[in-house]
């Protein structure tokens, strides 16, 4: 049942988003040809934005473009999904078990803090090194990235009912289980949110780097190889461009998946953006 | 008889004790593939003999880290001052550089190349990511003037600057720590990620050869003084942070 009120504020913020990426994304296109053009970095081979879009729509070999680009897209996408999933997964449950036995946290938070402190992507040659270049090498960096901030919002999200609500709920005879899936799950749905909106970009810059360094597939190998420019740097550019506005596109859909969850599950955070 | 607080650090400890023992026994025995998961006991052999390598690597690919982290410091604390006089100004500059967050930085580099020459893009890359951590953080404090406080420096006579720098700013140091804390990994890891597009020293590299020449060991052993380094850096910042804000009280809300 969603209230009037609540669900404007949502499509307001939401449209907020949206303007404002528009709006980076024509101020960066424009600094971008006045760049190439008032810098002179057009000799180098560096292409306008109209440049770019001419190898991908207007050349008879564009299809072909597209195809390449659209089909890194889909290994990149598909990586990334992969260890949000793990990730998150890792993230919830240990924050669960975290909020049933607050021993078991103390005593984990020294060694979580520190895996947290090392830069995941700074050791991603070890990372080969155990994992291979596989799909399991992308699965288990992006998880990390995605790991930390889960937990640490879920938790938040998991403490957040009133003490009073919770002995209202043992009043009634809940049990830990009932008060834990009844009461505390739903309010941890806007801590995910508010952790997915640094999870989902980190994780496609995770797999980006992952793909860079490590499969040979995706958009991050595609940049590496574009960047050998043979015919200009067109792919270069275009295959940039395509993980920017994947990125922008991923993050106003968490906006948007926020708000129909928070509509179901806790209307009240909706407006309290 | 140990507080509970300690027994517990004391166990995962010994926990992790046991299990760098048990690593170096499976290792031994050939039961963990021992080209994989080197043995402990060859890493640190192995960090000893090379450790003029590690050394000068260390030393390069801090020197970048080092420039990039003040640069990158420098403008997003000057930017959050001059957002903190007009929270119209600071919330469109907030949105955009989410813009620049969701730009995959490492594929711009190579863009900044051709503009700043490599060194220029090695410290731009490290200053765009710990740039958007400390914008947000900063903002985020020097707005937690409380209204009270405004008034008072109002009634004595000063205007918006005197505001910022009274009050706004002494209120704000826990979140600025907060902010340069997190950019310590944040510049190491800009600093080794832009060692790929092509330097000739530095850990990331080094890590990146060693794994190509095949030799497990020096990227094991890069791996230990890299984290040990970014630790060390970061326990630093925190001890900056704890002679700064030792007065403060860890509470949101509380008036000076």
């Amino acid at each position: 049942m969603m209230r009037a009120g609540f669900a404007g504020a949502a499509v307001r913020r939401i449209a907020s988003t949206l303007g404002f990426m528009l709006l980076a994304l024509v101020v960066i296109t424009v600094i971008w040809d006045l760049s190439v053009r008032g810098l002179g970095l057009d000799s180098f081979g560096t292409p306008t934005p109209w440049r770019v879009w001419e190898w991908w729509a207007l050349e008879p070999d564009s299809a072909e473009h597209r195809r390449v680009v659209f089909d890194a897209l889909g290994v990149t996408v598909r990586h990334a999904l992969s260890g949000y999933v793990v990730g998150s997964i890792v993230g919830i449950g240990l924050a669960v078990v975290f909020t049933s036995a607050p021993r078991i946290e103390r005593a984990s938070l020294p060694t979580v803090l520190f895996i947290q402190t090392v830069p995941i992507l700074a050791i991603l040659p070890l990372f080969i090194l155990i994992f291979g270049r596989g799909d399991l090498v992308t699965t288990a960096i992006v998880a990390l990235t995605v790991f930390f901030p889960t937990l640490v919002w879920v938790s938040q999200g998991l403490r957040s009912p009133h003490p009073t609500t919770v002995d209202l709920f043992r009043s009634l005879d809940a049990t830990r289980t009932t008060v834990m899936i009844r009461l505390r799950f739903p309010s941890a749905v806007a801590g995910l949110f508010v952790a997915a909106r640094l999870a989902v970009p980190g994780a496609l810059f995770g797999a980006f780097v992952a793909e860079w360094l490590a499969t040979g597939d995706g958009l991050g190998y595609l940049v590496v190889t574009s960047m050998q420019a043979v015919g200009g740097f067109s792919p270069l550019w275009a295959a940039v461009s395509a993980t920017t506005l994947l990125t922008m596109i991923a993050y106003v859909a968490v906006e948007i998946v926020e708000a129909i969850a928070l509509a179901r599950y806790d209307p009240d955070q909706l407006a309290a953006h | 008889m140990m507080a509970a607080g300690t027994r517990d650090r004391f166990v995962v400890g010994a926990l992790v004790v046991g299990l760098i023992v048990a690593w170096e026994v499976a290792s031994r025995a050939g039961v963990i593939d021992p080209y994989v998961m080197a043995e402990p006991s060859q890493i640190v052999a192995g960090l000893w003999e090379d450790r003029d390598l590690y050394l000068s690597n260390s030393l390069a690919t801090l020197r970048v880290a080092a420039i990039g982290y003040v640069v990158g410091q420098a403008i997003a604390l000057a930017l959050a001052f001059v957002l903190s006089m007009s929270s119209a100004l600071e919330l469109v500059v907030t949105k955009l550089a989410l813009v620049v967050y969701c730009l995959p930085t490492l594929a711009i580099a190579p863009i900044l190349g051709t503009i700043v020459g490599l060194d220029g893009t090695r410290v731009a890359v490290v200053a765009i990511v710990v740039f958007f951590p400390t914008l947000l953080s900063t903002t985020s404090g020097l707005r937690a003037v409380t209204a009270d406080q405004r008034s008072l420096v109002r009634s004595l006579g000063g205007g918006r600057v005197m505001v910022l720098r009274k009050i706004a700013f002494r209120s704000a140091l826990p979140q600025i720590f907060a902010g340069l804390k997190l950019g310590v990994p944040g510049a190491v890891l800009g600093a080794i990620a832009s060692e790929w597009l092509g330097a000739s020293s530095g850990l990331g590299i080094f890590m990146v050869n060693s794994l190509a020449y095949l030799q497990p060991l020096r990227v094991w052993g890069t791996c230990v003084v890299l984290v040990a380094g970014t630790l060390v850096l970061y326990w630093l910042v925190g001890l900056a942070d704890r002679k700064v804000n030792g007065w403060s009280e860890p509470m949101a809300g509380s008036t000076a």
